[in-house]
């Protein structure tokens, strides 16, 4: 019986690999897994930061930092990049940190950073008034992040107010000389928004002339940009960098975040997940992790049973070679 | 030949400078200059983009007009890039025209994002049945990057860090839960090998890069009329 069962196993067909696959990860669609997010110091840091600047702020508002989000990702790394950008962005949005997003790498850039916007207001329009100060007590925990928000802005704390809190400047085709240059002198490189409206008007730009006003810049990516900022940007500018990647390109920066070169990392969808509890939302993340969460699993039995069908092949070739 | 010797030159002056401008101290003024060469490096780029775009049609429409095997594909290529160009140039002249927009948001929201995610996702599954067929214990070092793998496999889903949750934690067990464990591998030995496998790496960028400065990098065009 095992021994067919392992012979079947040495000879399963890929196709049924994926198709077990791709049932591990719809399964999560349809029943809801309950998970425990453990949040990693990589991720909290960044956390960290950014309240920081929130600080910082408060006490020096004549020299108002930003948080500058590098759009590096497109479509294809979507399921990663969209919920780090999106917790990164409710964070700062929370708490009234201004932010600028903008790409040189990613044309649809800029369109990504509008959408991760809608999303955060159509999960927004959920949420009435009245459950900030909800009797019930869960509730009001789970909405506790988002009160400050709420606290801040009274009423119409769902307007998203472009050019205070939030401003995108859009993308350009550009290579170092350019990334340089913007390091001192933005306006040299983006004059307008993406709309093409003057960026150097919008109130949160006032006291932006580069690089060097950005407390912070987080580079979403699925590509390798890194070093980019590490070698050239950074050591100029003098902003703190934090690196959210997909999972595959977590390994490669490490090294930085042990060097305190980047001071935040978010690693793929669990990164997202980490940094979306912080934030007390439940967004793509934590919904991604679940499907994410039986894959893993499944992957992780098939190359045990892989392994035990190649050990039982090997066995059992050595048995017959000695008769 | 003149050409030839013309483009080296600028090569190796243009490389001297961001050289320069990298070792020298701020004093020199060089990094001052620097606003003035990166809206010029941009139009460099754009350029090539849109020359690369002129030579992408000529290649698939050449396969298309001589009937070569496949030049169905090559005229869907010619299609989507032109209509997307097109639907560009419109968005941006025409920013508040309803059907320019909606027809834009129609292409790139159910069109372009749904391949560009699909074809990337296929990846999951590639990678599955990778990981069944090649993840073997054939031998000592396979065996113990299994193991490391499994590791980081599971302390990185809730459902493997799970498994040790029952540690404390804090103090010397802690370190014996799977997030920390997976922490221990990317932070210590994944360190240690990416940073070899990087300075590797950046000795052979040293090395290619001074090719190139010096235009002593035979390329595939090298003995092209340039």
């Amino acid at each position: 019986m095992a021994a067919n069962f392992f012979e079947i196993m040495e000879r399963l067909d890929r196709r049924w690999i994926y198709l077990t696959v791709f049932v591990a990860l719809s399964i999560p669609f349809f029943i809801p897994i309950p998970l425990r997010i453990e949040v990693m110091p990589e991720c909290k840091d960044l956390h960290e930061r950014i309240e920081e600047i929130k600080q910082q702020n408060e006490k020096d508002p004549d020299n108002a930092k930003i948080v500058l989000i590098s759009i590096s990702w497109s479509a294809n790394v979507q399921a990663e990049c969209w919920p780090q950008h999106e917790a990164i962005a409710e964070h700062c949005l929370q708490i009234g940190v201004p932010f600028a997003a903008f790409s040189f790498i990613s044309p649809e850039g800029p369109q990504f950073g509008e959408y991760v916007l809608d999303s955060i207001k159509r999960r927004w329009e959920g949420i009435k008034d009245e459950d900030f100060n909800s009797d019930d007590e869960e509730l009001r925990e789970k909405l506790a992040p988002l009160k400050r928000r709420y606290d801040r802005m009274g009423k119409n704390w769902r307007e998203i107010q472009y050019g205070v809190e939030y401003v995108n400047w859009g993308y350009k085709y550009m290579d170092l000389a350019a990334l340089m240059t913007m390091i001192s002198d933005l306006y040299g490189i983006f004059p307008e928004d993406y709309k093409g409206a003057p960026l150097q008007d919008f109130p949160m730009m006032k006291q932006v002339k580069g690089f060097v006003d950005c407390a912070l810049i987080v580079e979403i990516t699925g590509s390798g940009t890194l070093l980019t900022w590490v070698m050239y940007v950074t050591p100029q500018s003098g902003s703190d960098l934090a690196f959210a990647c997909t999972g595959v390109m977590a390994p490669e920066a490490y090294p930085y975040f042990k060097s305190k070169q980047i001071i935040g990392l978010l690693s793929g969808m669990d990164g997202a997940a980490q940094y979306e509890k912080l934030v007390g939302i439940k967004a793509r993340g934590r919904k991604g992790m679940e499907s994410q969460n039986l894959a893993h699993l499944w992957v992780i039995l098939m190359v045990i049973l892989g392994n035990l069908s190649f050990l039982y092949k090997r066995k059992k070739d050595r048995d017959d070679s000695k008769k | 030949m003149w050409r030839r010797i013309f483009i080296s030159i600028l090569t190796f002056v243009a490389g001297l400078y961001f050289f320069f401008e990298y070792v020298m101290p701020r004093e020199s003024g060089l990094t001052d200059i620097m606003p003035e060469i990166g809206p010029r490096v941009i139009i460099i780029g754009v350029t090539a983009i849109f020359l690369g775009m002129i030579n992408l049609t000529r290649m698939h429409l050449h396969k298309v007009v001589r009937r070569r095997p496949g030049w169905y594909n090559s005229l869907a290529c010619i299609i989507a890039i032109y209509v997307m160009f097109l639907l560009t140039v419109l968005q941006y002249f025409f920013p508040k025209t309803a059907w320019v927009i909606h027809t834009y948001d129609t292409f790139f929201q159910y069109v372009r994002i749904p391949l560009d995610a699909t074809i990337f996702s296929l990846l999951a599954y590639y990678i599955a049945s990778a990981a069944y067929r090649a993840f073997r214990i054939k031998s000592v070092e396979a065996t113990v990057m299994l193991a490391v793998a499994l590791f980081v496999m599971l302390g990185q889903i809730p459902m493997g860090q799970a498994i040790t949750r029952w540690l404390p934690e804090t103090g010397y067990l802690s370190w014996f839960r799977l997030e920390n464990i997976k922490l221990w591998i990317m932070d210590v030995p994944n360190s240690a090998a990416t940073r070899g496998i990087l300075f590797g790496g950046m000795i052979g960028t040293l090395a290619m890069s001074l090719r190139l400065w010096l235009s002593l990098e035979r390329g595939s065009f090298f003995d092209a009329e340039v």
